[in-house]
Parts: C-alpha cells; structure tokens; sequence
C-alpha cells in the first residue's frame, strides 16, 4: 500500500516538474541560463526589445567565449569558471546563444531566447437582442 | 495520506488550468466583442428581476442567471440570439438572425393559469332560469413564446452603433412582425465597462392582437371583446456597468426600462404603462 502511495508521488511530482519545472532548468541541462527565455513583442510593435542576460558556469577552468551569432558578437573571457554577459536586443526573431571552446570552437552550451508575437485573438462584435436578461 | 494526494493532485491540475488560461488569455478581448470559435459560459450570483406590466401576473426573480454564447467565423448563438453574418466589416454588419420576442416572455414567467374572471371584476350572470343555460367557461388566458426570424444591420463607428432588427413570428403562428431600432454603445475605463442603449420597437398589429386581445374562448363565448388595435411603437433605455474583480469575476449592475404604448393599456390584460428589468450581482466567466 505504501509503495502504491509511493508510486502515485513520483507520478504527481513528475508531472508537476514536467508542467512546470522546465524553466527552472538550465538550458539543455547545463549551465548556460538566459534571462529572459521569452521576449514578448509589445502590442504595436514589430521587434522584442530588450537586455539579455547570459550567464554561465562550470567546473573546468578554460578559455570560454559567449556567441550570438546574428549579433555578430563574441566575446571571449579567458582561464575562468564563471561568465556573464549583457546585451542589448531589438529583434525580431528567436535569439541563438553559444558558449564555445575559445581555441577549438566546440559548442559547448547552447541555448535560445524565443521571440512571441503578441497578436490579438480575433474577435466579433456580439449580438444579443430580443428577450434577454443581460 | 490519500487526502494529500488527492490535495497535491487538485492543486497540481489547478496550477495546470491556471497556466493553460495564462497561456491562452494573454489579453482582454474588446468590450462588446467575443473570441471567435469559443463557447463562452458565465454565470451570474446574485439577484435578477423583471417586473411583469401585465394583470395579475408574477414578475420573475432569480437569484442565480447563467448565460452563454459562442461566435463562430459567420455563425453565432448569444443566449436566445441566432445569427448567420453575411456581411461584417469594422463599419457594417449584416446578419440573417432570429430572437426571441420580449411580449411572448412576459406571459410566461411564472402563474399561466389565469382566466378572463382573474384579471378583471367581472362577474357573469347566472340565468339559470333560462331553458338550455350553460354556465360559460372561461378559458385560460396562455400565450407562446414567439421566435422571430429575419434580419438584423447595425452601423457602428467609434461614438455609436445603430441596429436594425427585423422579425416575423416562425414558432406560434401569429406571423406577427416587429421591428426593432437601437442606438447603443460601450466604453471601457480600466476596469469598469459602460454600456448604455436606447432604442424602439414597432409592433405589427396581428403580434399585438395575439398577445394583447382576448379570445372568445377566454371571455366564455359571450361577446366580442370589441377592442381594435393596431400596430405599436414600445421604447426601452438600458444601462448596464461592470467592474471586472479578476480576470474571471465581475460585478454586473444592468437596469432596462420598457415603456409600453399607451394603445397597449386599453387591453384588459395589462395594467402598468412601464416596466423595470435589473440586474445586479457577481458574474463569474468560465
């Protein structure tokens, strides 16, 4: 009976990190987070304006460099564990973000600010008339 | 320990359905509009009232009103409202619609079973003396609802909106005609919404006739009632508020005003000249 009750909280806790643990995670389950994961266009607007936040750690102390490629960027930081990064944006499309081996340009992280429209639902004008309370 | 599952479920599946509704109503849909392809459900706590103008007849008071709607790409139901849109552009609507008529709602809002000897003092004369005397009957004074099909246009622009609504009778067989003018419009400031709207109905004498004439039957076959109508204008001014609570509830205070045709008040079965629909409580959006 007890494993049963086991069973069913392993059940719920996964669905509930499934629903919602997924932006907890970093990226790919690694250590490159991007702040925000989401830009969301403002009514009127055509790009995602916005800072970007990018921060990465790990355990190996290496040369690292950070690279949005569409940005043109890449800036490297050199025999270090930690990095951090903030670029201003205007963009109209979803933001790829690397972190490569500075020498060899392995990927070693990678991750994605995505861009959302906000579009407005489309709408009817309502009708009620006749014998209504409303 | 089951209670806590049960506890973690609900408050699990709860954040879940908060999160699909965050996801999907990531704005407000423009007052007086409705998302198309949605049924939309609400239902009103609180206390909803029409006064009935007629003799001797209940007026109606609920404490719990549900209302409904869904607005497809042409086609749409709102509560009793049918309507297919054959044209709709920012400025002009069109719609082949059919509704339900108010008169027909007043008769059936609580006691039907009223006589011609419940609503007036007359009392008949028994002359049982007489050879072959049958006490006259009076029959029930019923009447159906009346479903209108026709067509509606409504003008709108930033300041107004102005609908024409035109209906015949298609359910009790009356063919009776209404036609109805409004003007009408909303506005909305933060989280209040206003509405108001004024508008006129004509009657076609054959409508007036069936709800507002008495038959033989129901005057026990004595006489004719002798009364002649013909075709009436009613006009009603609305106004309704709402203050949105959260995203789901708001406070809802609606009042209607019907002031009846002074040709209405010579049938025996009415007795007020106006009358009063209101609304007021917690409406709660599914």
């Amino acid at each position: 009976m007890r494993q049963k009750h086991l069973q069913q909280l392993h059940f719920f806790l996964f669905f509930f990190i499934v629903t919602y643990g997924n932006n907890a995670l970093a990226a790919n389950g690694k250590a490159l987070q991007v702040t925000p994961q989401i830009c969301v266009v403002a009514q009127g607007e055509k790009r995602c304006q916005t800072v970007v936040d990018i921060q990465y750690h790990t355990d190996h102390l290496a040369d690292y460099c950070i690279v949005i490629a569409t940005y043109h960027i890449r800036r490297c930081y050199q025999q270090v564990q930690q990095l951090q990064l903030q670029v201003d944006v205007k963009t109209e499309n979803s933001l790829e973000i690397e972190v490569q081996e500075q020498h060899s340009n392995a990927v070693i992280a990678h991750t994605t600010m995505d861009v959302v429209m906000y579009k407005r639902k489309e709408t009817r004008k309502r009708r009620n008339f006749g014998w209504n309370f409303l | 320990m089951k209670v806590k599952f049960i506890g973690l479920f609900v408050f699990t599946l709860l954040l879940s359905v908060e999160q699909a509704f965050a996801n999907q109503q990531t704005n407000d849909i423009p007052i007086g509009e409705a998302s198309v392809g949605e049924w939309s459900f609400a239902l009103l706590g609180g206390y909803a009232a029409i006064e009935n103008p007629l003799k001797e007849r209940d007026s109606l008071e609920t404490y719990v009103l549900p209302t409904w709607s869904y607005y497809g790409e042409n086609f749409y139901i709102d509560n009793t409202t049918l309507g297919y849109s054959l044209i709709e552009t920012d400025t002009l609507l069109f719609d082949i619609a059919g509704y339900l008529n108010e008169d027909g709602a007043l008769f059936n809002l609580g006691n039907d079973n009223l006589s011609f000897l419940d609503i007036s003092n007359y009392v008949p004369r028994k002359n049982v003396l007489r050879p072959g005397y049958v006490e006259p009957v009076f029959a029930d004074i019923e009447r159906d609802f009346s479903y209108m099909a026709g067509a509606s246009i409504q003008w709108l622009n930033e300041y107004i909106q102005a609908r024409f609504v035109y209906g015949k009778d298609i359910s009790v067989g009356h063919h009776g005609e209404e036609i109805t003018f409004s003007l009408f419009n909303y506005y909305q400031f933060g989280h209040v919404k206003l509405n108001w709207q004024l508008g006129a109905v004509r009657k076609s004498r054959t409508l007036v006739e069936y709800y507002y004439d008495l038959t033989s039957d129901e005057i026990g076959n004595l006489t004719s009632t002798g009364l002649t109508f013909d075709s009436i204008t009613n006009t009603y001014g609305q106004i309704a508020v709402s203050y949105q609570l959260t995203r789901h509830l708001d406070f809802v205070i609606s009042v209607k005003k019907t002031w009846l045709d002074d040709q209405l008040l010579i049938s025996p079965l009415v007795e007020k000249d106006s009358y009063l629909k209101g609304v007021a409580g917690i409406n709660y959006k599914f």
